[in-house]
């Protein structure tokens, strides 16, 4: 249900009355004031998006109709509700976010802080900004609210696509490791068939066993990296772990050559996050490195703890990125790669997955000696485990 | 106990010991003398240790290993035994690959899971040669 502006405290100053009085008439004033009032109206109306306002006690004050139609109940207007009971943000996280609303406010305030939320299978996107309205004591809240389900389905289906065109390259790392365990299947089920020493052929068949769990734990691995990240829950992982995932499934690749890998990790707190989004931030950057160093070379992989963020990099000794390409390298299809080999997708989607998550992706590269990416996560918002699902 | 002298002496090259065991086992039975190493760089430290090195009947060697690689390998192998048959064992089917590795000499190209029928015809067929032609040069 739409609500009329003027629910907020709007006082016309007497001397403009007395003025108009003298000058046009009071008549006209009204008249002109009027039209006024119902063009913001409309216009606030007409807008794609919901708008609302929000008092210091979290009580909303004004609510736009697009807002009234997606968030609004059905016998009562969304003015006088609490935001809690209107949208699925934490109370914890609205206080973080509001926590640098100037009192006062400012007419043409700057917006403050983004972020989601999932509600009826819809995810949204919303930004806050101070609010200071004629008469009010303190300052408000707005927020100004998007449906960006399509964009995020499209978004997903992006992140999918690459994860295959990279599952093509890992897969002939998969086939090694699979078809090795596969021999030792074979092999032993024939030398058994052949075998008459009990204790021998109770040994061979235990050989069989180990081989085929080798195997089933190969292709779970694919499968869950394999599989759309849409269709999976936020999870608590431990970034070392993924590092190391991420890595045994590029180093099954023939191209990975000789490279010597060197881990540095220090225990760093759990993430909540998808985890296969992790492992394919992991996957791209290795993938890279490798790529960089054509078989020889050193990886390093490194996690710390930097006050409240957690870092992970993943250095390489290869070519180095010419600094031309620096500013470029995050841009969808950008790639130097040959023809058929690089989508150049594989770092936009690091960037996005990355800032999807609140962190930020840095890149140092020097020509000819190497480059290392260093993703970095803030420790407090995702080490919290009792986020919602539905917070996307 | 009787002693038979053994068939032909193989050099197995490869990482896994899930892969060695069976093909020593079947080796061992099938009469053959086995040596293992786990990569490229034993393999060349090996047969740069043994005078008989170019005694050894068939090398069976994988591509996909830690420090020196089989391709690595298999170049070394051909420069300073160019005699000794070389035959891959690789969980790759690649047949580019498979190609180049022929050019180069490799008598035989086998992918992962082959039987013991396959493997014991292609090292019979490699040590048969050898023992006929101990000291021709495969092209």
């Amino acid at each position: 249900m739409e609500t009329p502006l003027f629910t907020m405290r709007y006082e016309i100053p007497s001397h403009y009355w007395e003025r108009q009085h003298r000058e046009k008439g009071c008549k006209q004033a009204e008249q002109a004031l009027w039209r006024a009032y119902h063009e913001t109206e409309k216009i606030l109306a007409s807008l794609p998006s919901s708008i609302l306002i929000v008092n210091r006690e979290h009580q909303i004050i004004y609510a736009n109709a697009v807002a009234s139609h997606h968030f609004g109940f059905a016998n009562s207007p969304l003015v006088g509700h609490s935001l809690f009971e209107v949208l699925p943000i934490p109370a914890d996280q609205w206080n973080q976010l509001t926590i640098d609303v100037p009192s006062s406010g400012s007419p043409t305030g700057h917006p403050l802080h983004d972020g989601e939320f999932e509600t009826q299978k819809r995810v949204y996107q919303y930004r806050l900004f101070p609010v200071a309205l004629y008469g009010a004591d303190e300052a408000q809240t707005g927020l100004v609210i998007s449906d960006i389900t399509e964009q995020k389905q499209l978004q997903d289906q992006l992140i999918q696509a690459e994860k295959l065109s990279s599952l093509g390259t890992l897969v002939s790392g998969m086939a090694h490791e699979i078809n090795n365990p596969m021999y030792g299947i074979l092999a032993m089920a024939e030398i058994i068939l052949e075998e008459t020493d009990p204790e021998k052929i109770k040994e061979y068949a235990h050989d069989i066993v180990e081989y085929s769990k080798h195997v089933a734990a190969v292709v779970r691995s694919f499968a869950c990296y394999a599989r759309p990240a849409s269709g999976d829950q936020k999870m608590e992982i431990d970034l070392n772990e993924r590092l190391i995932e991420a890595l045994k499934m590029v180093a099954r690749n023939p191209q990975f050559g000789n490279i010597e890998v060197v881990k540095d990790f220090a225990a760093v707190p759990p993430l909540w996050v998808r985890r296969s989004e992790i492992d394919q931030v992991f996957v791209n950057l290795i993938s890279n490195a490798a790529q960089a160093m054509a078989g020889h070379g050193c990886l390093t992989l490194t996690t710390r703890v930097d006050t409240d963020r957690i870092a992970a990099s993943v250095s390489d000794t290869g070519s180095g990125i010419p600094k031309a390409n620096l500013t470029r390298i995050f841009d969808p299809f950008f790639t130097t790669k040959d023809p058929g080999v690089g989508t150049g997708l594989g770092l936009s989607i690091v960037y996005k997955i990355v800032s999807k998550y609140e962190g930020t992706v840095s890149v140092d590269s020097e020509e000819g000696k190497g480059t290392s990416f260093t993703v970095h996560f803030p420790v407090m918002k995702l080490g919290r485990k009792e986020a919602p699902d539905g917070m996307a | 106990m009787e002693w038979h002298k053994p068939r032909g002496r193989i050099l197995i090259v490869e990482d896994e010991e899930q892969v060695r065991k069976p093909i020593r086992l079947n080796l061992t039975k099938a009469g053959y003398q086995v040596l293992e190493v786990s990569n490229g760089a034993e393999a060349i430290m090996v047969l740069e240790g043994d005078p008989d090195a170019a005694m050894i009947d068939t090398i069976l060697c994988d591509i996909r290993m830690p420090r020196a690689s089989g391709l690595e390998a298999i170049t070394y192998f051909r420069k300073h035994y160019p005699s000794v048959p070389v035959v891959v064992l690789t969980g790759y089917p690649d047949v580019e690959l498979a190609a180049s590795l022929m050019k180069q000499g490799v008598l035989d190209y086998l992918t992962k899971p082959v039987t013991r029928e396959e493997l014991l015809a292609v090292i019979e067929r490699c040590v048969d040669q050898h023992g006929l032609f101990p000291n021709a040069s495969i092209a």
